[in-house]
């Protein structure tokens, strides 16, 4: 998947129209996700990754006009954990890869709104067997919204602000096995500060 | 325009967060509570992992490998883990064949036949300083196989009959009634079925009436143990 990633940011550089101006990212912050799973044994279980770090690298091409586009690699590792009443317990750790495309608009100077689309990746880490990533960890579709506020501090450097919601299908040979009658929809939350180098087009939003 | 894509978008996002998957029906358990008593044993999650010394004989290590794989793979959520250690005294159960080592012939699909017998011994228990009963020993597997049987049927009972004698060192303390099940008084099948699991679940989702022996007390015993 990091190979298709790869080559997609490539192309967006590459394709970039002459008119438009692209620039490298890097975003920082926070990222939650609902449950992967809720069952009932003795008692309702709730199970899913804790909050935890997220780190995106990534193009973004801003066309002349509204409109703008970027191709994303994120990184994001928490715990996965299980709620049983009042009983907190850590499963396992937990890596999400994930590669979107960013389709944007801009909706007033600084304010941006995009539609986001790609592929989101489990990868637990440490002991999986007696999890339900015992046989396969999912690598899925994912789509999604997000709003961008930019500031542009000089001509090449840009800070912003971030926040995304993406939805993904859950589902683990495991779970399927064990009575689970098809996938979940798990929503992931994502917040944070953005750092952008690249000249942008003279698009108003400068003050 | 750009109010419609969006609303779009949100529509699309709200209706697709509705799907939820309704938890698995699973079998009815069957009995797994000690006989009279009415008491619960199963290894709390700060004993995890769960230690086995396998005596050196034979395929009986390979045997503990199995079981306790196959009795890890029958939960979800992380309740239970094992590992299996080389010196005895760093394990919560051990497992030993009585007599001499059993004939070493590979596994077969051959039909179970009844030629090997297994026991777990549950120690002793006492009531620590703190009002907790606890067992006063480890727990121990004994494993015994039969002269009369062929080889292979001795390699392939003797795998059986450890990962159900495991089956017991987990907690599972009585037998089903229905002989798919590995807890079955005479286990002829290789797998956990999933009543067992069901039942192994329901176990590690009460809380225990017993904890399990601590070999030194006033020390930190799961801080010897990797997480």
């Amino acid at each position: 998947m990091t190979r298709i990633v790869v080559i997609a940011l490539a192309s967006l550089l590459a394709a970039a129209p002459t008119t438009a101006q692209t620039s490298l990212e890097v975003q920082v912050g926070a990222v939650g996700s609902g449950a992967l799973a809720e069952d009932s044994i003795v008692n309702p279980i709730t199970v899913g990754p804790a909050p935890g770090l997220g780190v995106t690298l990534g193009v973004m091409t801003e066309f002349d006009g509204p409109f703008h586009a970027g191709a994303r690699v994120g990184w994001a590792h928490s715990n996965v954990r299980s709620r049983e009443l009042d009983t907190k317990a850590t499963v396992l750790p937990l890596t999400v890869w994930t590669g979107v495309l960013a389709l944007g608009i801009r909706i007033t100077g600084m304010v941006r709104a995009e539609a986001r689309f790609g592929a989101v990746k489990y990868a637990p880490g440490g002991e999986t067997n007696g999890t339900i990533f015992q046989d396969a960890a999912p690598l899925t579709a994912t789509a999604g919204l997000g709003a961008r506020v930019d500031r542009r501090v000089n001509a090449n450097w840009t800070l912003g602000l971030h926040a995304a919601i993406d939805l993904h299908q859950f589902d683990t040979p495991t779970l399927r096995t064990a009575g689970f009658a098809g996938a979940r929809t798990v929503h992931r939350i994502s917040v944070g500060a953005t750092v952008r180098w690249g000249k942008a087009p003279d698009q108003g939003d400068e003050e | 325009m750009r109010n419609s894509v969006l609303s779009i978008c949100c529509v699309a996002l709200v209706v697709g967060a509705c799907e939820e998957p309704a938890a698995p029906v699973r079998p009815e358990p069957y009995e797994f509570r000690l006989f009279k008593s009415d008491t619960v044993f199963h290894w709390p999650s700060a004993d995890m992992p769960v230690q086995f010394y396998a005596e050196p004989v034979g395929r009986l290590p390979a045997d503990v490998d199995h079981a306790m794989l196959q009795w890890q793979r029958q939960f979800l959520y992380g309740e239970f883990s094992a590992t299996r250690v080389d010196d005895s005294l760093d394990a919560d159960v051990l497992v030993y064949i009585d007599g001499s080592a059993p004939p070493d012939a590979p596994p077969t699909d051959d039909p179970p036949r009844p030629v090997c017998s297994g026991v777990t011994e549950f120690p002793p228990q006492e009531t620590d300083a703190q009002g907790r009963t606890r067992f006063v020993d480890r727990l121990r597997i004994r494993l015994s196989w039969f002269l009369a049987g062929e080889p292979s049927d001795i390699t392939n009972c003797l795998s059986r009959v450890t990962m159900h004698e495991i089956g017991h060192a987990l907690g599972l303390l009585g037998h089903s009634s229905n002989p798919a099940d590995l807890m079955h008084a005479q286990p002829t099948v290789t797998t956990p079925s999933l009543r067992d699991q069901a039942t192994i679940q329901t176990l590690y989702h009460l809380p225990t009436d017993i904890l399990p022996f601590e070999p030194n007390p006033g020390t930190a015993n799961a801080a010897n143990r990797s997480p």
